[in-house]
């Protein structure tokens, strides 16, 4: 059974980067639609201030994902250098300017289809995604943390923290499941809450109504691994 | 890496100007999202002692955004040697920083004159410590070189061909 995404307390935080070839076309595109969404924006400035990057959004994302996004495109010797990050939006009310280009680049559909249109008859190699996420103690169990020291801990530390407790893991593996490469978990006990980080290499895919839906079955596998609700009757293996 | 619990989704307070910034100003951005490729790719780069074959590979030094061209470093005689995986790491264009081995290069171009079409390893202060004609017989001389120099490695910039030939 998979965990759903809506399970986890808050849906992950992504940073998506890939590269691509440079093309005249595409770089024309991108910087038309960056114009447009400047045009609308309260920036006093009408030119960028640099040639060769172009920031698409902030985008407002939809109420069954509630997240926003920016994309953010550098040119360099030939290449593309694409950096998407998708993220949970700020609690202060959204500003007008905000919601203006969001509304310009046609809000999260907009900037999706211009995404798969950019990508569309292009090489675009591995995609390194740096999830993010947290789950409440109150709600869920950690499998791994916190956990004792180990034999080789408690020969290391004594004398110096011998009654303490290992809260933070890192893992790190040449070709783990669904690409994962490194795993960090942290538990935060002052705020009563784990950390979940994971770089992983996979592919782009872009679904309509999801912004990047490897990203968050990573975070769904990882979460259905190492935890489970609080009670543990619940254990969610993918 | 350790955990940045002033990113992503652990950062405590976000801002909605902070993402406006972003949209203003691309260059701001620009730097950045080229150190992240190169952090990215460098999770790729590997010196080991794992078997596995690779072929046609570049060598960075990751350490200043230099992209330096090499060839391959794996030894089929030899499966544990020294090797590495190919990567690309994007100059950064703005980035200004001190490169020791590119001041002892342009210090030593008529040294380096010799060592046209072999591959080389440079150490900052001490010049060429390993070279040879062929990646073969350099992968067997690194590996010496780094058993008796243990942790040398992060300090070597590997080239191949005649890159850094003289030209005066």
């Amino acid at each position: 059974m998979e965990m759903p995404a809506s399970s986890l307390d808050d849906l992950p935080e992504v940073e998506a980067e890939w590269t691509t070839r440079a093309s005249e076309d595409l770089w024309r595109l991108l910087s038309e639609a960056y114009n447009r969404a400047r045009a609308t924006g309260s920036s006093d400035e009408t030119e960028s201030d640099t040639e060769d990057a172009i920031v698409l959004g902030p985008v407002l994302g939809t109420s069954r994902e509630p997240r926003v996004a920016q994309c953010a495109v550098v040119k360099l010797d030939g290449n593309l250098y694409w950096q998407l990050t998708v993220s949970t939006p700020p609690d202060e009310p959204t500003p007008e300017e905000v919601t203006k280009i969001s509304q310009t680049l046609g809000g999260q559909e907009g900037l999706h289809q211009f995404l798969k249109e950019a990508v569309t008859g292009t090489k675009v190699g591995s995609v390194s995604y740096d999830i993010s996420f947290q789950l409440r103690e109150s709600v869920w169990r950690c499998r791994v943390l916190p956990s004792t020291l180990r034999e080789v801990d408690q020969s290391a530390l004594a004398g110096l923290v011998p009654e303490a407790r290992i809260e933070h893991v890192g893992y790190r593996a040449q070709s783990g499941a669904e690409g994962i490469r490194d795993l960090f978990v942290s538990y935060d006990h002052q705020e009563s809450r784990f950390l979940v980080n994971a770089v992983a290499a996979d592919t782009l895919e872009l679904s309509d109504g999801q912004w990047l839906p490897r990203a968050s079955a990573i975070a769904r596998r990882i979460a259905g691994k190492l935890f489970e609700r609080s009670g543990g009757s619940h254990a969610a293996e993918p | 890496m350790p955990l940045n619990l002033e990113k992503g989704a652990f950062a405590k307070k976000k801002r909605w100007q902070k993402l406006l910034d972003r949209f203003n100003s691309p260059a701001q951005v620009q730097d950045e999202v080229l150190q992240h490729h190169a952090k990215a790719k460098r999770h790729i780069i590997q010196f080991g002692k794992v078997k596995i074959e690779v072929t046609g590979l570049r060598y960075a030094s990751d350490k200043h955004g230099a992209l330096i061209k090499g060839k391959s470093l794996f030894n089929p005689r030899q499966p544990k040697a020294v090797y590495a995986y190919a990567l690309d790491v994007p100059r950064a264009p703005r980035a200004k920083r001190r490169d020791p081995w590119r001041e002892w290069i342009d210090t030593h171009r008529g040294e380096l004159a010799q060592y046209a079409g072999s591959t080389i390893a440079i150490h900052p202060i001490e010049g060429v410590v390993v070279h040879a004609e062929d990646a073969l017989e350099f992968a067997e001389k690194y590996n010496a070189y780094l058993q008796k120099h243990p942790g040398a490695g992060k300090q070597l910039l590997v080239s191949s061909g005649s890159m850094y030939t003289s030209d005066e």
